[in-house]
């Protein structure tokens, strides 16, 4: 090969190496809605079965919180299964994760339903209720939508319209990452898989 | 012998791409239901959604009309449906249509059956009955496994 042809196939392996470092260095695309800066959020506390828990004692920890109720048929289980699907999937960065059930319907979902409810997805996932006016302040500082319908005529069932995105707060309580419904698990733990980097 | 075993792959895709969507579980007249499935429930848990496919292999267009089950006080078909991130539930009036020649699923984010007042938990490997009432097919009873939430 003459001197030319040196000088030109270094440069271009210099540009391939280049655009492959300048593509390390750009954020990854999250399969979720990345919030960037991640937005502070309000501490608190609820009850599960076996008593009271505060949000910020998981400071280290990503949070990632649904708001449902146990008498959801579709979508909450759903959810949940997906859940505990891509953690079992992501194997050992799972312990950085926590995942928190709230219940929107605290007439009917007491803590120890609840817990009892979440525990069966995960042994590991938290079920929080409490009283109606506690949820009510956890719903409005987390923007999450809640509204009780007419109950049935005949039995007496009701059900509950509720934001159905699940929210990813960080390892400082602050908001970062927000999964809607409908999003796989494959997807879900493929954010994981990002998060668990940082 | 590459080409042969290029072939082979092909075959197995094609096998596979065209297996049966499920299994069929009960049919009477020109209905067929498959893969009938709940989740196991928490003790305390008064509700739970089964799915299914329903498949009208007749020319004529059948009508899910209503649903009983001993396994629960009331059954119900509803809709789900999202509405801006949230999540709203309800009843299908009027029943639910399967068009002829065609497959309704009955799957998480759409349409299921909707057991109210479960007479007991539902727990995992527990078979159910649900009794579906089409305006042509007629009263059918469909077995439901019940599967971990």
């Amino acid at each position: 090969m003459n001197k030319q042809g040196i000088i030109f196939f270094s440069a271009v392996a210099l540009f391939i190496a280049t655009l492959a470092v300048y593509q390390t260095m750009l954020p990854p695309v999250m399969k979720g809605s990345a919030i960037d800066p991640p937005a502070p959020m309000p501490d608190f506390t609820l009850h599960s079965a076996d008593g009271s828990v505060t949000l910020s004692q998981f400071a280290g920890k990503y949070v990632v919180l649904y708001f449902g109720f146990t008498n959801c048929p579709d979508i909450c289980p759903t959810t949940l299964a997906h859940l505990r699907d891509a953690l079992s999937r992501l194997g050992a960065g799972a312990d950085q994760f926590q995942v928190i059930f709230i219940s929107v319907d605290p007439a009917r979902d007491t803590p120890e339903l609840t817990s009892a409810y979440a525990g069966r997805f995960n042994p590991a996932f938290l079920g929080l209720s409490g009283a109606k006016e506690e949820i009510d302040a956890v719903t409005k500082g987390y923007g999450i939508f809640v509204q009780l319908n007419e109950p049935d005529a005949e039995s007496g069932y009701y059900s509950v319209d509720h934001t159905a995105t699940t929210l990813v707060l960080n390892r400082e309580g602050a908001l970062a990452l927000t999964w809607p419904y409908g999003l796989s698990a494959d997807d879900i733990l493929e954010d994981m898989k990002v998060l668990v980097r940082k | 012998m590459k080409k042969i075993f290029i072939l082979v792959l092909f075959s197995i895709f094609m096998f596979t791409a065209c297996a049966p969507a499920g299994e069929v579980v009960a049919s009477q007249g020109s209905i067929e239901v498959l893969d009938a499935w709940a989740r196991s429930t928490a003790d305390g848990q008064s509700v739970a959604g089964a799915f299914m496919t329903i498949r009208n292999t007749g020319e004529a267009a059948d009508r899910l009309l209503s649903a009983s089950s001993d396994a629960a006080g009331f059954v119900e078909v509803h809709e789900m449906k999202m509405e801006a991130g949230v999540m709203n539930m309800a009843e299908v009036a009027g029943g639910l249509e399967v068009p002829a020649g065609a497959s309704l699923a009955l799957k998480p984010g759409g349409y299921h059956i909707m057991l109210i007042d479960l007479n007991q938990p539902l727990a995992q490997g527990q078979v159910i009955t649900i009794t579906l009432e089409f305006e042509q097919a007629g009263a059918m009873v469909v077995p439901v496994q019940v599967v971990n939430p």
